[in-house]
């Protein structure tokens, strides 16, 4: 079986090494690609060979990115006929009920508050690879 | 002359005379020189008694004959030859009917004393003229003293009589009308004294005939120099115009002064000169006119001690006919100057004012009012003025009263006002915009320290895991016991962030008002508090149909913090009950909640619901000390009171209310 790719956009280091540490325990056999802000998330997603950088199965986006926001992003992805259906979790540290419209109007596929508890987050965070990996399908794109 | 030529006897034969008087024995000769003297006495007599209007007679009483002169017969109307007969048939004939009874009466008295005394009385003539006969005559008496005859002659005093009688007809008429004059009538010598003066003059003075016949011109007015120097101008008018008048105060008998007004005009009499005149009693003329003066004068008072410029002014002409003291001092001109203007030469807007002065319809006692016009000074200076203006007929002229008041320091006090409130709303707008970037600043804030302080929070507990789970068998108890205690601050802090957050949140969040089921939404809370606290026994007490009008993410919020208090502080109690209730407390709707928990003591009680601010240690009671100023937050937004019972290990009670109506 193919390893499932994760493309995780975060720029926070902490966030980046302990989100690698979840998934790395995942039973679910995957590859973590790591962009650290949204430009290069763009950059990978629509302006790279997808045969050497394959498009993902599941996006984890954070929303306060360096150069461009996680919600143009995402704006972006969901106006490009190749990344129109890929799953996108935002995974935010904000509460802000504006962030959560905006995100959803921008067809999100969930919204994620990252709770502060270590362990309640690894336990959300498997539920969403079990769910967006294995339970859901989504169209696959050229 | 020639009716005693014509009526004197020619005949020989004797007449009545010459019987009367013949005396027997006298000789031819004499008798014919006695019947000539006689004659010449006859016509003598006869002249006399034709000229006196009388007659004579003799009348025999013995045997009732009388003898008539001619003349008598001329007065009774009658033939001079038929005369002659009984007294008493000419008495019932001739005398008035009328006086018949008394002349006897007079005659019988005559007799018994023996002596003839003048009566009065009205003959009848044949013709039936009525005549007024005096009569009057003496008796002839015997050697006993009795009469035998009586010569006595009548005059015809009926000329006389009725002359008298119109004199003094005319003398009654002219007294009634002297003392029917209605004031006092007078007449004064050239000395001054008082000479005549009619009932009137009598009473009104109240001195006695006597002693005004001893009253001069000046007696009147004792130490009264203003009535005298009056009195003293009339008669030099008098002198010098033929008539004169004068006003003075006259002083009576009893002392009591009476406004007088008095006339007189010069008179002459028998060659003498005198002052005559009339003298009124003006008491109640002076009285009307001085209450009209006294009436006058406080109008003119007023007129001039108002504060506000009055004009009356002719409508036609638009002339200022009066102008008060006020009217000067606004405008700046004299009084003189005023009254021989107009009034569009005091207006700033000529225009309109000439308008409404030629314009406004006369209706009684509607009064105009102008709030706003501009009028000059005579320096040139315009000036805002109100004006209040009554428009009504005078003499037959459309005139109107003008009340001018200057309101400048009102109008500058209007700019103020609406100048400061520009500055105001100006100053509203700079501030609203202030408070518009603070509070995106804030929110910008908020942002920041939701996202930016728990990012590290989460690495502080994942790293701290993260060492429990790969290094935890290396580490001894205590060490793990630290890493724990990282964690739980760790996740303290995560929550006191999420708190703050919410307390900034609730009070930016757009309230949604609705009618909110209390008692469900407190239901749910409940269930869910004691699913996350299996072990607690804890009854809940929520009263039925609680409902209330507000926000339902708010109050949910609000239920949810003083349920969770409740929880919290009923941790040590076996039995725990929370109870949510609706009471009216001074006639106000009022929810509670109470529990049998930890209470608090109320000396701290004024804190409660700051920020921060925790009544229990954090050992006994983990908290934020921010959900209670939350409540209060969310209350006050909806207009609504919140406030605390409580006593320490006794429970608590927290009211609120919430305004009942949307």
């Amino acid at each position: 079986m193919t390893p499932k790719i994760i493309l995780l956009v975060e720029d926070n280091p902490s966030d980046i090494e302990l989100t690698r540490r979840i998934i790395s325990k995942s039973k679910i056999s995957n590859q973590m690609i790591v962009k650290e802000d949204g430009q290069e998330a763009l950059d990978y997603l629509l302006h790279s060979d997808h045969d050497s950088n394959p498009l993902p199965d599941l996006i984890l986006l954070d929303l306060k990115l360096p150069r461009v926001h996680g919600l143009e992003v995402l704006r972006q992805l969901r106006a490009n006929s190749h990344t129109r259906y890929l799953p996108v979790v935002i995974l935010s540290t904000s509460i802000e009920e504006q962030d959560m419209i905006q995100g959803y109007e921008l067809y999100a596929n969930s919204y994620i508050r990252k709770p502060v508890d270590y362990v309640q987050f690894s336990q959300i965070l498997m539920l969403i690879l079990q769910y967006w990996l294995e339970t859901n399908e989504s169209p696959r794109l050229g | 002359m020639s009716d005693i030529s014509k009526n004197a006897p020619e005949q020989q034969t004797p007449s009545n005379l010459q019987k009367l008087f013949l005396h027997p024995g006298l000789q031819e000769s004499d008798i014919d020189r006695s019947l000539k003297t006689c004659k010449e006495y006859e016509i003598l007599l006869e002249f006399y008694q034709k000229q006196t209007n009388s007659g004579s007679f003799i009348w025999n009483l013995q045997n009732d004959q009388l003898l008539w002169s001619q003349n008598m017969a001329a007065i009774y109307g009658v033939d001079p030859n038929v005369l002659e007969g009984s007294f008493t048939y000419v008495f019932s004939q001739l005398i008035h009917p009328e006086d018949q009874e008394r002349v006897k009466k007079e005659i019988a008295d005559m007799l018994i004393c023996g002596k003839v005394h003048p009566i009065e009385f009205r003959i009848v003539r044949p013709d039936k003229t009525e005549r007024i006969i005096q009569s009057n005559g003496e008796f002839e008496l015997d050697e006993q003293g009795h009469p035998i005859r009586c010569i006595g002659i009548h005059q015809d005093v009926t000329e006389t009589r009725r002359a008298q009688e119109a004199l003094q007809e005319e003398k009654i008429f002219n007294e009634a009308l002297l003392n029917s004059v209605p004031g006092m009538i007078y007449l004064y010598d050239t000395d001054g004294h008082l000479v005549r003066w009619n009932k009137k003059h009598e009473q009104i003075t109240g001195y006695s005939p006597e002693e005004l016949a001893q009253m001069t011109l000046m007696s009147w007015y004792q130490g009264d120099e203003k009535s005298q120097q009056a009195v003293i101008k009339g008669v030099e008018t008098t002198i010098a115009t033929g008539f004169g008048d004068a006003e003075a105060n006259l002083q009576t008998k009893n002392g009591t002064v009476i406004p007088m007004y008095f006339t007189a005009s010069p008179l002459t009499i028998a060659g003498k000169q005198y002052f005559a005149g009339i003298g009124l009693d003006i008491t109640e003329r002076k009285r009307t006119e001085n209450a009209l003066l006294q009436s006058e004068e406080d109008y003119r008072q007023l007129f001039e001690a108002e504060s506000d410029a009055i004009f009356l002014i002719d409508n036609q002409t638009g002339n200022i006919l009066q102008a008060n003291q006020s009217a000067c001092a606004m405008y700046g001109y004299s009084r003189d100057e005023l009254l021989t203007m107009k009034n569009i030469h005091l207006s700033a807007e000529p225009e309109q004012t000439n308008t409404v002065t030629k314009k406004t319809p006369i209706i009684p006692q509607q009064i105009i009012h102008i709030p706003l016009r501009w009028h000059r000074r005579k320096d040139g200076t315009a000036f805002p003025v109100e004006i209040t203006g009554r428009f009504f007929t005078r003499d037959g002229q459309p005139v109107h009263i003008a009340a001018i008041r200057d309101i400048t320091e009102r109008i500058q006090t209007e700019n103020e006002i609406k100048k400061l409130n520009d500055e105001l709303e100006q100053r509203v707008i700079e501030r609203t915009a202030q408070l518009s970037a603070a509070i995106k600043e804030l929110e910008a804030f908020s942002y920041s320290v939701s996202h930016d302080l728990r990012t590290p929070l989460r690495g502080i507990d994942g790293w701290s895991q993260a060492i429990l789970e790969d290094y935890g068998n290396q580490l001894p108890p205590e060490g793990l016991n630290y890493l724990h205690k990282v964690r739980a601050e760790a996740q303290r802090m995560g929550k006191l962030i999420d708190d703050i957050l919410q307390l900034s949140r609730i009070s930016r969040l757009e309230m949604v008002k609705r009618q909110v089921d209390l008692t469900a939404m407190a239901q749910n809370i409940f269930t869910s508090l004691i699913k996350i606290n299996p072990k607690r026994q804890i009854s809940g007490k929520i009263q039925e149909g609680l409902s209330a009008y507000g926000d339902a993410r708010l109050l949910e919020i609000v239920l949810n913090n003083l349920f969770s208090n409740a929880f919290k502080f009923t941790n040590n109690v076996e039995s725990a009950v929370i109870e949510l209730g609706e009471t009216t407390l001074n006639g106000e709707r009022t929810f509670f909640i109470r529990d049998n928990g930890a209470g608090f003591d109320m000396a701290y009680a004024s804190q409660l619901f700051n920020a921060f601010h925790r009544m229990h240690k954090v050992s006994d009671y983990a908290g934020t000390g921010i959900g209670l100023a939350t409540v209060q937050r969310i209350i006050h937004r909806h207009g609504g009171r919140v406030w605390a019972d409580a006593k320490v290990n006794q429970g608590a009670v927290f009211y609120f209310t919430l305004p009942e109506n949307p």
